[in-house]
């Protein structure tokens, strides 16, 4: 199997001038990183991740797929209690 | 996958840490085939609609024992700190008031891929089950966001690859994952759908060219190798490359005078799909413009059948002045095995074509490009009907290769098989 995505981006100059003055935008408006408390984040920041289905912080939605070997499905919820690994992936 | 599978095993073993894996393959069975050959014991679910909604992988994400997910993309190099301590050695608190987000309910009492879930459902046994109630057809038609885009595009080669084929179903499918992929070109899930079946420049690396070593070490270990349902077609184990291969068959017509006599009892359906480059769903398709990759399928008639005394089907196709093609003759491979579903199976090969270079700057004077292309040409095979009776027939064929124009994502084409009408 192989890693697959989008390439990896290239900061242009344009774009890192863009996101320096989306920060400095975002500070004034109030909306800077989340206030520290020892040295810590005060509040965890949900971080939205590939695809937008799993966000750091929130619940795993509930998901019944298929398992390949047709032997039937499988609840992503029968798995409350335990910690999980989830790994999406393809075999090439 | 093999990486996180050796870093995760022991932990596994020692029950801290249970590992569940989700593939995004059109076709279960060849990851079924992937787990074998690597020893993966863990379950794994099959998400061929991307109902995760999930645009590239691998991507992995960590959950604890509330289902909170806790992190996502870990990366291997830092395994020892991001998984085993900060995620293993975590202390993590439930907040009964945080729900999952509704959009992403997709079991019990959800909104997006409930009728994709019943589907699956009804298809991975036989292999892939009947055609329920023409549900894709219906989804096809109804499809209006990129997500219903392609999944009807799923759903169209399910169907292509099920025991009820139509004509046209591949085609459908190409189509729709063009069209979704035009609104979302930043979705390689779905991009590599279409790249699976499509000409070589567009491929990232073969698909599928693993299978045959795998069957052969799983057979060595003394194991049963899986049968893949669907075999693989040319595209899925080739490599990227820009040179156009040569075939293999010769570039001697084989019927210039069209003396085979025709199957006017049509006891051989032809059906062709075109797979572009998914450069054409994007704005700029200069360079991947008409770098196509054709797939020819013949399909006997019930009663009829292939008889493995008489030589291989093949393919003629004619290429118009300038193109580049792989093979103009091909033959079609024998289907694995003997008995009634050899005699049965359908037969396919796939080929690459390519237009001239498109020059950066228009000639003055030269009018718009061309729309589309079809290229003539025809099929040669011996079919067998129910009293034994052999014969070898000729069906003219026709593919239309639309070409995409810049700002219009276009739809990959279209072939004719010449008992069409029949149908």
């Amino acid at each position: 199997m192989k890693a697959f995505g989008p390439a990896r981006s290239v900061f242009t100059l344009p774009a890192m001038c863009l996101a320096l003055l989306s920060s400095v935008a975002l500070v004034a408006l109030g909306q800077g990183p989340p206030a520290q408390v020892d040295g810590r984040p005060a509040q965890a920041v949900p971080v939205p991740a590939a695809g937008a289905w799993t966000t750091v912080g929130e619940r795993i939605p509930d998901l019944e797929l298929p398992l390949i070997d047709g032997s039937g499905s499988f609840d992503l919820a029968a798995l409350r209690g335990e910690r999980v690994l989830l790994i999406q992936f393809a075999s090439w | 996958m093999p990486v996180w599978h050796g870093l995760t095993k022991e932990l596994v073993e020692r029950g801290e840490l249970v590992v569940v894996g989700i593939t995004q393959e059109q076709h279960p069975d060849r990851c079924a085939l992937f787990a074998r050959w690597k020893g993966l014991g863990f379950p794994i679910l099959w998400d061929p609609f991307n109902l995760t909604g999930i645009d590239a992988v691998p991507a992995l994400t960590a959950v604890d024992e509330h289902g909170i997910v806790r992190l996502t993309r870990p990366d291997p190099r830092r395994f020892q700190e991001q998984i085993v301590e900060e995620f293993l050695g975590g202390r993590f608190e439930d907040d009964p008031g945080r729900a999952a987000p509704r959009a992403f309910r997709m079991s019990r009492g959800g909104v997006a891929g409930a009728a994709e879930l019943e589907r699956l459902r009804g298809r991975l046994g036989l292999p892939y089950g009947p055609r329920p109630d023409d549900a894709a057809a219906a989804s096809t038609d109804r499809a209006s966001s990129p997500e219903e885009l392609f999944r009807a595009g799923v759903a169209a080669r399910m169907d292509h690859d099920g025991p009820a084929p139509r004509p046209g179903d591949f085609q459908r499918a190409a189509d729709l994952w063009q069209r979704a992929l035009a609104a979302r070109p930043d979705q390689y899930v779905w991009r590599r759908r279409i790249q699976q079946w499509g000409p070589r420049l567009d491929k990232p690396y073969p698909f599928y060219d693993w299978v045959h070593g795998a069957a052969r070490e799983i057979a060595a270990r003394g194991e049963e190798p899986l049968a893949l349902r669907v075999p693989l077609s040319g595209a899925e184990v080739a490599g990227r490359s820009r040179a156009v291969p040569r075939g293999t068959a010769g570039e001697v017509e084989p019927d210039p005078d069209g003396l085979v006599a025709r199957d006017a009892g049509a006891l051989v359906r032809v059906e062709t799909a075109v797979v572009l480059h998914t450069g054409a769903a994007g704005p700029n398709v200069r360079a991947p413009r008409g770098a196509s990759r054709i797939h020819v399928a013949l399909r006997p008639r019930e009663d009829a059948g292939w008889t493995p005394d008489a030589d291989p089907a093949e393919l003629w196709l004619e290429v118009p002045e300038g193109w580049t093609s792989e093979a103009r003759r091909a033959r079609f491979p024998a289907p694995d095995g003997d008995g009634d579903r050899a005699k049965r199976a359908p037969l396919s090969v796939d080929l690459e074509v390519s237009t001239p270079p498109v020059p950066l700057v228009p000639p003055v004077g030269a009018g718009a490009p061309p729309a589309s292309a079809r290229l003539q040409g025809y099929v040669l095979y011996s079919v067998c009907e129910a009293d034994g009776s052999c014969v070898f027939r000729r069906q003219d064929v026709e593919i239309v290769i639309q070409l995409p124009t810049p700002g219009a994502a276009g739809e990959g084409g279209q072939g004719r098989g010449g008992n069409d009408e029949d149908r």
